[in-house]
């Protein structure tokens, strides 16, 4: 893993509170993998004093850019968001394990929660050339992304809780409702730790291989702060540097 | 370190080629860190806290960001000194590591027990944590009380012939008091500070960030309190001071060397910059180049106090 200055190449909103931003590190972009993380020092004082985890959403190799997708939440994404084109972040990674890839001919089932949508993306992108890939997204209220999904989805899904854009209610509803139909073998999500915890259960249920990428609170990011510590049946992991990605199967969920 | 300089300290009847060590809790056992840095050019490595059997530490959020600082509630999640012993600490002797292990117990015969143990090993020296926040049995409750801290470290310096370094708590109204009893107990040295008792609360939801409603407070917001209590420490004990306490710049462990502490170790900064204490170290020497400083001893408590 890396420690380094990089030069943003794009920041902007993409719809309310969520933004797109392309970073530009020629190593980052040949050492990375679907499903791995940055951390992100957003600016140089001591508030905000930690970095901020963000999923690795993109990879552009020959533009040597990592896309990254954020909403903001807090007091440092906010000042994430104003960051201007041209600027410098200082950035570690590719930071944890990222998902497994190495599949061919399978029925993959890609189910994404507001944020979660975007690490899904560089997955698509890697699983799209050897498997079929149909792609379930979820939101509150507005959506976005779709059509980056279209470009490897055999065909996709979208909910919004609010009903204003496809099925109302909850995506792994619809997920449910195809799973048989379109034969998934596998699936990959990332998302609310309940949407992942029911995710996990159907998968199960189902005896269909299933890999989350989870997210907690974390200082370090690469292992040493101990603050992102979860239940396995392996006892514990660190989300951090053992994951973000897990076999559901191995995941003790939270109450 | 250039020849004409010399930055060996000692920390309890322990030499240590510079000041700079790291605060347990913050690196590991060190493996995390070797991505970035080589570990073998720090002082010591105050180890993750150990405990005699393992600990799965508290739920998450075990995380809080706050105004120049962090909140955590880890809970001493560790493997156990025994896989510490057999696992962690030969990797760090192959590297040439001085090992400072750090211990803590639910009673003082666990704290024996772990010194025992550690006692047949090439660990360096005891840390003996009284002072973690985030654990409902020992940790701070023995380092409140003068008393106790005299007691226990009176029985655990009979379980070691390792240098003995007892790491104090803030969260206490008279540090002095507490540092006497520990010098009076045998320690051989001292560790200030742990962390400062803390809260953060998340408006809409109402409720704590952390799932353990409090933690443990670090990073710069707390320096001035740490170095306050460096100093006012200093004045009473003859034992090395080993100060800590938000450090992350060459100026913030000069000041800490001014008041006292004859060593520093540096915490929360690593997870920020995991290559912090080698570029401190680097800019610790070009310091003492410029400021005409032969031996870094030069300057331990040399404030000049109004």
């Amino acid at each position: 893993m890396l420690i380094e200055n990089c030069r943003v190449k794009k920041n902007e909103k993409i719809i309310e509170d969520i933004y797109k931003m392309e970073i530009i590190n020629e190593q980052i972009t040949k050492l990375g993998k679907a499903g791995q993380f940055l951390q992100i020092k957003v600016n140089n004082q001591d508030t905000p004093l930690l970095r901020r985890p963000i999923s690795i959403n993109e990879i552009k190799i020959d533009e040597k850019v990592i896309v990254i997708y954020y909403k903001v939440i807090g007091k440092g994404t906010k000042l994430l968001s104003e960051v201007k084109s041209g600027e410098i972040l200082n950035v570690i990674g590719p930071l944890g394990t990222g998902f497994e890839t190495n599949y061919e001919e399978k029925s993959i089932a890609l189910i994404g929660g507001g944020i979660g949508v975007a690490p899904l993306i560089e997955l698509g992108k890697r699983l799209s050339d050897r498997n079929k890939v149909y792609s379930y997204l979820g939101f509150a209220d507005n959506t976005y992304l779709e059509e980056e999904f279209k470009k490897f989805s055999t065909s996709i899904g979208v909910s919004t809780v609010s009903g204003r854009v496809g099925y109302k209610g909850l995506v792994v509803d619809i997920f449910k409702n195809e799973l048989i139909d379109k034969k998934i073998d596998l699936i990959f999500a990332c998302g609310p730790n309940p949407m992942l915890r029911e995710i996990a259960e159907i998968a199960k249920l189902n005896n269909i291989e299933c890999q989350v990428s989870l997210e907690e609170r974390m200082a370090c990011g690469f292992g040493a702060c101990l603050g992102c510590s979860i239940k396995t049946i392996h006892g514990m992991k660190k989300v951090c540097s053992d994951g973000p990605v897990f076999w559901s199967s191995e995941v003790i969920f939270n109450d | 370190m250039t020849k004409s300089l010399n930055t060996t300290v000692d920390i309890g009847g322990l030499r240590i080629n510079n000041p700079i060590t790291v605060a347990s809790g913050t690196f590991g056992f060190g493996r995390e860190y070797e991505n970035f840095i080589d570990i073998s050019k720090l002082g010591g490595i105050m180890a993750k806290g150990l405990t005699l059997k393992p600990r799965e530490g508290n739920p998450t959020p075990r995380i809080a960001e706050t105004s120049s600082g962090m909140l955590n509630s880890v809970g001493l999640e560790n493997p156990g000194v025994e896989y510490f012993v057999k696992n962690e600490l030969p990797y760090l002797k192959s590297k040439g590591v001085t090992v400072i292990a750090n211990i803590s117990g639910n009673t003082v015969e666990e704290y024996c027990e772990m010194c025992n143990i550690l006692d047949n090993t090439k660990t360096d020296a005891i840390e003996m944590n009284i002072s973690c926040p985030n654990v409902k049995q020992g940790g701070v409750a023995f380092g409140t009380d003068k008393d106790i801290v005299y007691n226990i470290t009176k029985e655990v310096r009979k379980s070691t012939n390792k240098p003995l370094i007892v790491k104090l708590s803030p969260n206490v109204t008279d540090i002095r008091e507490i540092a006497k009893s520990a010098q009076k107990g045998g320690a051989d040295g001292l560790s200030l500070i742990n962390t400062l008792l803390g809260m953060a609360v998340n408006i809409k939801s109402r409720r704590p960030i952390l799932r353990n409603n409090v933690g443990g407070l670090s990073g710069p917001a707390i320096k001035p309190v740490a170095l306050r209590m460096v100093w006012q420490v200093s004045q009473v004990v003859d034992i090395p001071i080993i100060g800590m306490g938000g450090i992350s710049t060459v100026e913030d462990i000069i000041e800490f060397l001014l008041v006292g502490a004859s060593a520093i170790s540096i915490g929360t900064a690593n997870f920020i910059n995991p290559r912090v204490t080698t570029d401190l170290l680097k800019e610790l020497e070009k310091y003492m180049i410029e400021n005409e400083i032969k031996d870094i001893n030069d300057i331990v408590g040399k404030i000049k106090p109004y």
